[in-house]
């Protein structure tokens, strides 16, 4: 199935890419390109125009503010998950009990609940409580009360916070880490920094950089798919609401747009940390050559 | 660091919004182009800008409008309307017999293909006298016309012609002559509008939101939290939460809306009216509607407070015997536990809308019925494009569960006539037809209300559908909003004399 949409998204974007559309193939005079523009929806190396979700509407414009829109919640998600990954990393459960323990269970537990269920009891949660707070006078109204409606910085942080837990294996991505971090302590060069008394820190975050930006390109994907769950549930306008919109609405020329932005960037952060690790790490500039 | 910052969010001061009514819907709509109308949220949002000919006051009796009188002509075959001339547009040009000129053709024009079609399709062509005079000619003697011309206007000098289309800019920038004027389209999928400030009536709300809240179930508890201020249906299973709200108050109101189980009777055992009726004695609708809410049960496709509802139609009982004596009469035979036709199991599949409320439970309370008395069910939830595939072009149902909801004009034309475009049970009774037409074509209201009665009665006989009921239907608004009546099928018709306390 993905390789499928990947496949269909490939064929899209390099018909996008190539010189010429449809109407150029036909064997007609400049005069009715107008006319078959505004039937077939095709603009000048667009995506086409939205059915339903927006009648009319460029899906390349729709599909661009929307993931612009991703893009503020899924950037700092990334972050989080990996800070989190990498922290339950260094503080790694030795024995079976103490809170190195509990807090890896609780980490472990809250990632494996699906991502829909979270981010329905997450806002559940908050707004239950918020509301016993302020019919009891603790707290004034807060602005952004109540979620999901009232947008604002709460409904963004809890959106992230759910997208981070919830999309990105955090098990997983906390025992890549702790392995990256063993391999990295057993290395030889990391014995020659240690042997000669110097602080290993820096040598540690310089040897980190590259596994660090191939992990969270790995992310990448996951959080693609939680955020149709968070942004529904949070009423977040991104490119999660308008696949599900699309979908629910059978427009599929937005649908293969975002399936197509969601690809393209992707690959992009693929591109990053291969970018990243032939800059940083000589021997990945050796391979590349 | 973020702890500080969480509290410092936590304690930002309320947000105040005096003179804005914040409602709900669970999926705002897409465009805001009263021709090409399709779901009861633009409906709504349409009454809040744009106006028709004639409305309905708070008796529901037809007032002008737009319209400021009107004469019909001694042969009711055409009406001279003469327009009110103190009507703006909200972008401050004036009203014109034009623009009604310009929509009932956009409507009519095959090109354009409306989804109003069917509002003016009794008239044959308007023509403007002259900047406040419409002719208005019909196919048809009409007795009272002015009923049928709600519909709203849209104005001429927005669009470049005909024929329109769904993707004229118009759709995300109307422009009405109604009490609210469109803001903005925002981010978020709510619709903002504001006082139209030259309206001819005061209006007691500043500012309207429509805030999109996909999850039925939690818009009840947004007006809780203060959230909104006005919710159009209340679920059943909330009603008593707010009920027991002293911010909330609870209106009830009646609409010609009617729950039913269709039978498809291009399949050729359902067409077995035998086996139709076996299937309706096997249903206990008591138990069905129970979950649901409060309602009436329905003997026929008008709820029972309309003057067409025919009360000596009784309702169909649950009676396990006569579906025996039906079934056996129909050609089934009974094989252990299980209904069989040539030796099969009978097994019907029914379709059912995944929005319409309280589906599932009725579903499954339906097949755990008919599945104890033999006749295996299979479900399947559709959404709104499968439905229409399936329902719509198809057909491809055996049973079919669903709700119609009607105007005050209460047309079943449509759906009762062989010919007509939302028959999709594939209902074909010439004697309905005839009175489907004598109906359409009565000048004497008497004689209306008596040939849809007998419709109704013939209907019940030929069984096209299992009749349910029509719910009882209840709104919630915030006790801030004052002086409130509700139209039961537009909402907001009577909004305009809200207040915001």
């Amino acid at each position: 199935m993905a390789t499928a949409v990947l496949s269909g998204c490939l064929i899209v974007a390099l018909f996008w890419l190539v010189p010429g559309d449809a109407i150029d193939a036909l064997p007609n005079g400049p005069e009715v390109r107008a006319q078959l523009q505004a039937e077939w929806g095709i603009e000048g190396g667009g995506l086409g125009r939205s059915l339903t979700v927006r009648p009319g509407a460029p899906v390349a414009e729709l599909v661009g503010v929307a993931l612009t829109t991703s893009l503020s919640l899924l950037l700092p998600a990334l972050v989080l998950a990996l800070t989190a990954g990498f922290g339950a990393a260094v503080a790694w459960p030795t024995g079976a009990l103490g809170w190195r323990r509990g807090l890896h269970l609780v980490g472990a537990g809250a990632s494996s609940v699906p991502v829909v269920i979270l981010a329905l009891a997450t806002v559940l949660t908050v707004n239950a409580g918020t509301w016993a707070l302020i019919e009891r006078g603790i707290v004034d109204r807060p602005a952004w009360f109540a979620l999901p409606v009232e947008p604002g910085a709460m409904r963004s942080a809890l959106a992230i916070l759910v997208l981070a837990v919830g999309s990105s294996r955090w098990s997983q991505l906390s025992a890549q880490a702790r392995r990256l971090l063993d391999e990295l302590d057993d290395a030889s060069f990391m014995e020659a920094v240690r042997a000669r008394g110097q602080k290993t820190l820096r040598t540690r975050l310089h040897h980190l950089v590259v596994p660090t930006a191939r992990l969270a390109s790995e992310q990448v994907p996951s959080c693609f798919a939680g955020l149709i769950v968070v942004e529904r549930a949070f009423t977040v306008p991104g490119a999660g609401t308008l696949f599900w919109q699309a979908c629910s609405g059978r427009d599929w020329p937005v649908a293969v747009g975002v399936a197509l932005g969601a690809a393209l960037l992707t690959a992009a952060a693929r591109l990053v940390a291969e970018t990243i690790a032939v800059v940083v790490d000589p021997r990945e500039r050796e391979r590349a050559a | 660091m973020t702890r500080p910052v969480l509290f410092a969010l936590l304690l930002l001061p309320l947000v105040a919004h005096a003179g804005n009514l914040r409602y709900a819907e669970d999926q705002a709509p897409a465009l805001l182009n009263p021709v090409y109308g399709s779901s009861m949220a633009e409906a709504r949002a349409s009454e809040l800008l744009f106006e028709g000919l004639y409305t309905d006051n708070q008796e529901l009796a037809t007032r002008p409008s737009l319209a400021e009188s009107s004469e019909l002509m001694p042969d009711r075959l055409s009406m001279i309307v003469s327009l009110r001339t103190d009507v703006t547009w909200h972008d401050g040009q004036p009203f014109t017999a034009d623009d009604v000129v310009f929509t009932i053709t956009a409507m009519l024009d095959k090109a354009s293909a409306s989804t109003e079609y069917g509002r003016v399709a009794w008239i044959t062509s308007a023509e403007a006298l002259d900047a406040h005079r419409v002719k208005l000619t019909f196919a048809r003697p009409e007795l009272h016309p002015e009923d049928k011309l709600f519909f709203k206007i849209v104005p001429k000098h927005l669009f470049s012609g005909l024929p329109l289309k769904r993707s004229d800019t118009f759709r995300t920038k109307p422009v009405g002559t109604g009490p609210w004027r469109l803001t903005q389209f925002n981010e978020d999928n709510s619709i903002s509008f504001k006082k139209h400030g030259d309206h001819r009536n005061a209006t007691g709300i500043d500012e309207v939101t429509l805030r999109e809240v996909a999850d039925k179930n939690y818009q009840a508890k947004l007006v809780l939290y203060e959230s909104l201020e006005a919710l159009v249906r209340v679920l059943p299973r909330d009603i008593a939460m707010l009920q027991n709200n002293r911010k909330v108050e609870l209106y009830p109101y009646q609409t010609n809306s009617w729950w039913y189980v269709g039978y498809n009777l291009n399949r050729p055992g359902i067409a077995n009216s035998q086996v139709r009726k076996a299937i309706s004695a096997l249903v206990d609708v008591e138990a069905l509607l129970a979950p649901v809410g409060t309602g009436a049960r329905v003997s026929g496709p008008f709820v029972p407070s309309s003057p067409y509802y025919n009360h000596d139609v009784p309702l169909t009982q649950a009676d396990a015997e006569a579906a025996e004596a039906a079934f056996v009469a129909g050609g089934l035979t009974r094989i252990g536990e299980a209904w069989t036709v040539a030796g099969k199991p009978v097994v019907l599949t029914l379709v059912a809308h995944q929005s319409l409320e309280s589906v599932q439970e009725v579903t499954i309370n339906l097949q755990s019925q008919l599945q104890t008395a033999g006749i295996r069910l299979e479900v399947q939830f559709l959404d709104d494009a499968a439905w229409k595939e399936r329902v719509w072009r198809n057909h491809d149902f055996d049973l079919m569960l669903s709700q119609w909801t009607f105007d005050r004009n209460e047309d079943i034309r449509e759906q009762f006539h062989s010919q007509g475009s939302r028959n999709f049970v594939g209902y074909k009774n010439p004697e309905v037809d005839l009175l489907l037409d004598k109906a359409r074509d009565a000048a004497d209201p008497f004689v209306r209300k008596a040939t849809l009665r007998e419709m109704h009665a013939k209907i019940a006989v030929d069984q096209p559908m299992l009749f349910l009921w029509t719910l009882d239907s209840y709104a919630a608004l915030s006790i801030k909003v004052g002086n409130v009546v509700i139209h039961p099928f537009s909402f907001f018709t009577f909004a305009p004399q809200w207040k915001m306390k």
